[in-house]
């Protein structure tokens, strides 16, 4: 069987899931370090899974264990935030992720299942979240003046010895930050910092600066591993799973009728 | 002398012979690398846009020919409640049943009806198309791999492996659902839909794809059509163009 990852931030994964999902990542870990030859570590090519330790719930649905540093103007945003994961879950959440609307920076890396896939060609790192994809320009470009509001924001990437560091702005501020629905402004600068550390491993290591929203710069961290060559990122098409009207979105399944 | 060298040509070949079976076998094992294709002697990658044939601007945007296909009882039964947008019988977009407009993905080979720009990128295990329309990535696995047995549930955009036959990107594409048309004036398949797409660069700014499309069940026999598409150069994808934006714009 193939390993299929889905990548959803839409799948309702439970505390049984995260833990067969990290046995099916130990048990593939030998087989990818097996397939692959060595490869430089700033290859970063392949498709990399959330490392998700287990009985650490917080990974599913927040970037970090303790609670970012809000500012008043972000208290009051994510106190009309209703979501349907961490502590306290909504039953009629508001997350635009139930419309089917892209998840936004860092919100992608905010669960158990996250997984991308990355191709490296000339001039752009091409970041693969399902549907959901970020071009990081490679080629010296700055960001654009005047940029309207991005779901997945503008980037630009660039290797600093073995790391490969991507500054992102722009990101609408219609997303969330995490699945527990911390907000963030138009403000937002996402630094992420990716280093392959072994053939297998990649860490991540980002920071998240919003002075609208945060009294202060923070970071968070995720670790990947690397799946198996012939592993796939699945189709998963959020419309097949959720169309919420709480949006205005009605299902338009072809009608047999 | 020479009997014992004839004798140890024959023991190597058995040997051989032996050590590619076992390779064989090994190579239909999940989690093993498994390159069996030749190496591609073109490339695919660049961006792309749909450039219909001259003669066909009367139904280019929403056929891929004039004529259609020819359909069984079950296909005519399924095209008459068909609602396009297009074509003979087209509605308003808001009595349409089209999934497109449930933002749904199109298929294959519909996806290249839809003129937006199609990016490739050719890696060394697969060819990745990555359409502005719908936003969708295809993924077609060049490393020799057999398609996925466990196709459950089917998929939108069904599930593609190719390989290099010359300087062609042959692709073979099964494991669709039976939720998507063919095309805009809402032909329909079955599950059972069998795609075959020859993909070559007939020179440096023109692709051409020549499409089989086998569906026993909905039609009554194999039909081919073409689509050529032009390099668009200095174009890139736009990823924001999200469907389910546009459907809340269309409703305020």
């Amino acid at each position: 069987m193939r390993a299929c990852v889905i990548t959803a931030m839409f799948v309702l994964a439970s505390a049984p899931a995260s833990s067969w999902l990290a046995f099916a990542q130990t048990a593939e870990q030998s087989e990818a370090a097996k397939d692959q030859k060595a490869v430089s570590l700033k290859d970063l090519t392949g498709i990399w899974a959330v490392r998700a330790p287990t009985g650490v719930p917080w990974y599913n649905y927040a970037l970090t264990a303790d609670e970012p540093p809000m500012t008043p103007w972000a208290e009051a945003k994510f106190k009309t935030n209703k979501p349907s994961f961490g502590p306290n879950p909504q039953e009629f959440p508001n997350d635009l992720a139930y419309g089917c609307f892209p998840p936004g920076v860092p919100r992608v890396y905010a669960a158990v299942q996250a997984a991308m896939q990355i191709v490296q060609v000339p001039g752009r790192v091409i970041m693969f979240f399902g549907r959901n994809v970020r071009q990081v320009y490679t080629d010296g470009r700055q960001h654009p003046q005047n940029l309207k509001p991005l779901w997945m924001g503008h980037s630009t990437g660039k290797w600093e010895g073995e790391t490969f560091v991507i500054d992102t702005i722009g990101i609408s501020d219609r997303t969330w930050l995490d699945r527990m629905g911390h907000p963030h402004s138009d403000a937002l600068h996402l630094v992420e910092r990716f280093r392959r550390d072994s053939q297998d491993r990649l860490d991540l290591d980002m920071t998240i600066d919003d002075p609208k929203a945060y009294t202060k710069a923070w970071t968070a961290q995720r670790t990947f591993r690397l799946r198996p060559p012939t592993s796939e990122l699945g189709e998963a098409v959020c419309e097949d799973m959720f169309i919420n009207e709480a949006f205005g979105l009605k299902p338009m399944l072809p009608s047999t009728k | 002398m020479r009997n014992r060298l004839i004798g140890s040509i024959f023991s190597l070949a058995t040997v051989l012979a032996s050590y590619l079976v076992l390779q064989a076998q090994t190579g239909r094992q999940p989690g093993t690398a498994n390159v069996q294709n030749a190496a591609p002697q073109t490339d695919l990658s660049g961006v792309w846009i749909l450039h219909p044939p001259s003669g066909s601007s009367a139904f280019s945007n929403f056929a891929f020919n004039e004529e259609g296909p020819p359909m069984t009882p079950w296909a005519e039964a399924k095209y008459r409640i068909a609602k396009p947008v297009f074509g003979p019988n087209k509605k308003p977009v808001k009595d349409s049943n089209d999934p497109v407009y449930g933002c749904f993905p199109p298929g294959v080979p519909r996806i290249y009806l839809h003129r937006r720009p199609m990016e490739i990128i050719q890696l060394s295990n697969e060819v990745i198309m990555m359409f502005e329309y719908a936003r969708l990535v295809r993924h077609i696995y060049t490393d020799g791999r057999p398609h996925d047995k466990f196709l459950d549930p089917p998929l939108w955009m069904g599930d593609s492996i190719g390989k290099w036959e010359g300087d062609t990107l042959v692709v073979d594409v099964i494991g669709f659902n039976d939720k998507t048309w063919l095309d805009r004036i809402g032909h329909p398949h079955s599950d059972a839909l069998h795609v075959v797409e020859r993909i070559r660069r007939v020179d440096h700014g023109t692709l051409e794809d020549d499409i089989t499309i086998d569906d026993p069940k909905a039609y009554k026999k194999p039909w081919t059509i073409q689509s050529t598409f032009e390099l668009q150069p200095g174009v890139g994808i736009d990823w924001e163009a999200v469907c389910e934006d546009q459907r809340l714009q269309d409703r305020q």
